[in-house]
């Protein structure tokens, strides 16, 4: 009997059956463990975006509540606490441009000149939509009377007042920047 | 030899003339202050649409930089003077055009917007002036001993068509591709002279650019190396017509406080436009002379030309570009980078008796 004879002879029997039904279990078993697993890392990836527009969303709440809050403060005539509060919001909040832009109002009114300019450069320096002349946005108007302003009090001042140098900056760059060109 | 017979470079006059009303045109019409012609910053807003870099405030498409270019490829073409050829260490222009855009851009302006800031009364650009001159100085030193890039060859027309036929697909972009396309909607890039004024000035400006040779430190160099001044005779000029014509039409503004797209880093300011004539001496051109030679079908300059692209996405992408502020920490660290790269090239390519 040569041996291709004896394998097409050869029957299934009791324990090619167990080993058949063990291996497509097994096969089942590890198709729906890889399955589970990919859905589930999708779903912990669909958790997590909605966790963090989730934590945005609370953040943007955050700032526009602190920005409203000093303006009624401003309104209540607490510009003292305002500013104090201002300060600590443009630290905690950085990058929004509006709190330096509420900060240089602020110190403007109490008449600190020197500390208002440099608000006013810290926002052109975080939104230049304040420098750009086709925005909606544009700080134009509101800051060259400011500049003139600045100007004339440092004249009545005279030479070598405090903080002059730092202050004649701040003042070149306001200007440089309502000066458009290719920037 | 009088000085009179000296400048005997009319064509440069001319050109000079026109680059200089030109420049000062442009900016009435429209584009940023002292910014009619400046090929760093075109290139900028060129590299800006082609997503190079991702500020939107330096995206358009602007159609005198394919002006420029084009102009030259027909003036060539109409005296004969369109020929394909390269071979001249085209890829160590590639580099050097990288460091042009970082000089120019950590000075805010290219060798021809020095002059126009200038003549619009902008004092902050004499420390570019007085940079450039230094850096032309710097390159004929090497020029004088014996610094050569290798001789260029004839090749294949197509070689030497390739980037006026980019500049043309530019060009079709910028009259009929979407907005998304051609930017030009915020800041300084929506400030821009009408379209077909860009593109006609540009052409104009390009096809006597051709004509003529003109290079601001080319110019330079000429008179370092040999005592001719029929090249910068069109620079003076250039200067003394943009100058004129912003006295004309009220855009002259003396000072260093009140200067649109400027800094008070005048050392950097400096340091930077050394680069860029440094690096201009070297490979044979400013900016601006690289694009029209370009568009003569020169592919060495036409690699330059591509460098000084990718340089404009990478000034922005790695904030290498200076701010109102002043120069930035990358800024000043490319622009070391730069000169370290100019001063080996400069010692390698070295020719020995």
């Amino acid at each position: 009997m040569d041996m291709k004879n004896s394998f097409s002879r050869k029957k299934i029997d009791g324990v090619d059956l167990l080993s058949g039904v063990i291996m497509v279990l097994a096969a089942a078993f590890v198709t729906t463990f890889f399955w589970q697993a990919a859905a589930g890392a999708s779903g912990s990836e669909e958790s997590f975006m909605a966790r963090l527009r989730m934590e945005s969303a609370k953040r943007i709440e955050k700032e526009q509540a602190q920005i409203h809050f000093l303006l009624d403060m401003e309104d209540e005539g607490k510009t003292g606490d305002a500013l104090r509060e201002g300060a600590a919001a443009a630290e905690r909040f950085d990058g929004n441009s509006q709190f330096h832009l509420l900060l240089a109002r602020g110190y403007r009114e109490k008449g600190d000149l020197g500390t208002s300019v440099a608000e006013y450069r810290r926002a052109l320096e975080s939104n230049r939509d304040y420098s750009d002349r086709r925005s909606t946005f544009y700080l134009g108007s509101t800051l060259r009377p400011f500049i003139r302003e600045v100007r004339l009090a440092r004249v009545e001042a005279g030479p070598g007042s405090a903080g002059s140098t730092v202050v004649r900056r701040d003042l070149f760059y306001l200007e440089r920047s309502l000066a458009g060109g290719c920037h | 030899m009088s000085w009179v017979s000296r400048i005997a470079g009319q064509k440069n006059l001319a050109a000079g003339l026109a680059m200089g009303l030109a420049g000062v045109l442009l900016a009435y019409l429209g584009n940023p202050r002292n910014t009619g012609i400046c090929v760093s910053c075109f290139v900028e807003n060129v590299a800006g649409s082609l997503r190079l870099h991702g500020d939107p405030r330096m995206t358009y498409l602007r159609p005198e930089l394919m002006g420029f270019l084009l102009g030259a490829t027909f003036m060539a073409l109409g005296r004969g003077k369109f020929r394909s050829r390269g071979g001249s260490s085209p890829f160590i222009r590639f580099f050097v055009g990288i460091f042009l855009i970082v000089g120019c851009t950590v000075f805010l302006g290219c060798p021809i917007k020095v002059f126009l800031r200038l003549a619009g009364g902008d004092l902050t650009a004499l420390s570019g002036v007085v940079g450039l001159v230094a850096g032309v100085w710097l390159g004929v030193l090497f020029l004088r001993r014996g610094f050569f890039l290798g001789r260029g060859v004839g090749t294949s027309p197509l070689a030497g068509w390739m980037l006026p036929a980019f500049m043309v697909f530019l060009t079709l972009g910028v009259m009929w591709g979407p907005v998304s396309f051609k930017g030009g909607l915020v800041g300084a890039a929506a400030e821009h002279a009408p379209l077909l004024a860009s593109l006609g000035i540009g052409a104009l400006v390009g096809a006597l650019a051709q004509r003529s040779s003109f290079c601001v430190t080319g110019g330079l160099r000429n008179f370092f190396l040999t005592r001719d001044i029929s090249m910068i005779s069109g620079v003076g000029l250039f200067f003394l017509s943009a100058l004129v014509l912003n006295l004309a039409l009220g855009l002259f503004h003396p000072g260093l406080s009140n200067q649109p797209g400027s800094h008070l880093d005048h050392g950097w300011s400096l340091a930077g436009m050394a680069l860029v004539g440094f690096g201009a001496a070297l490979i044979g051109g400013c900016p601006f002379r690289q694009l029209v030679l370009a568009g003569e079908g020169d592919v060495d300059a036409a690699a330059a030309v591509m460098g000084m692209l990718v340089g404009g996405g990478l000034v922005h992408s790695w904030a290498v570009r200076s701010t109102l502020a002043g120069a930035t920490p990358g800024g000043k660290v490319a622009t070391a980078l730069g000169f370290v790269f100019l001063l080996a090239v400069g010692i390698a390519y070295r020719e020995r008796e």
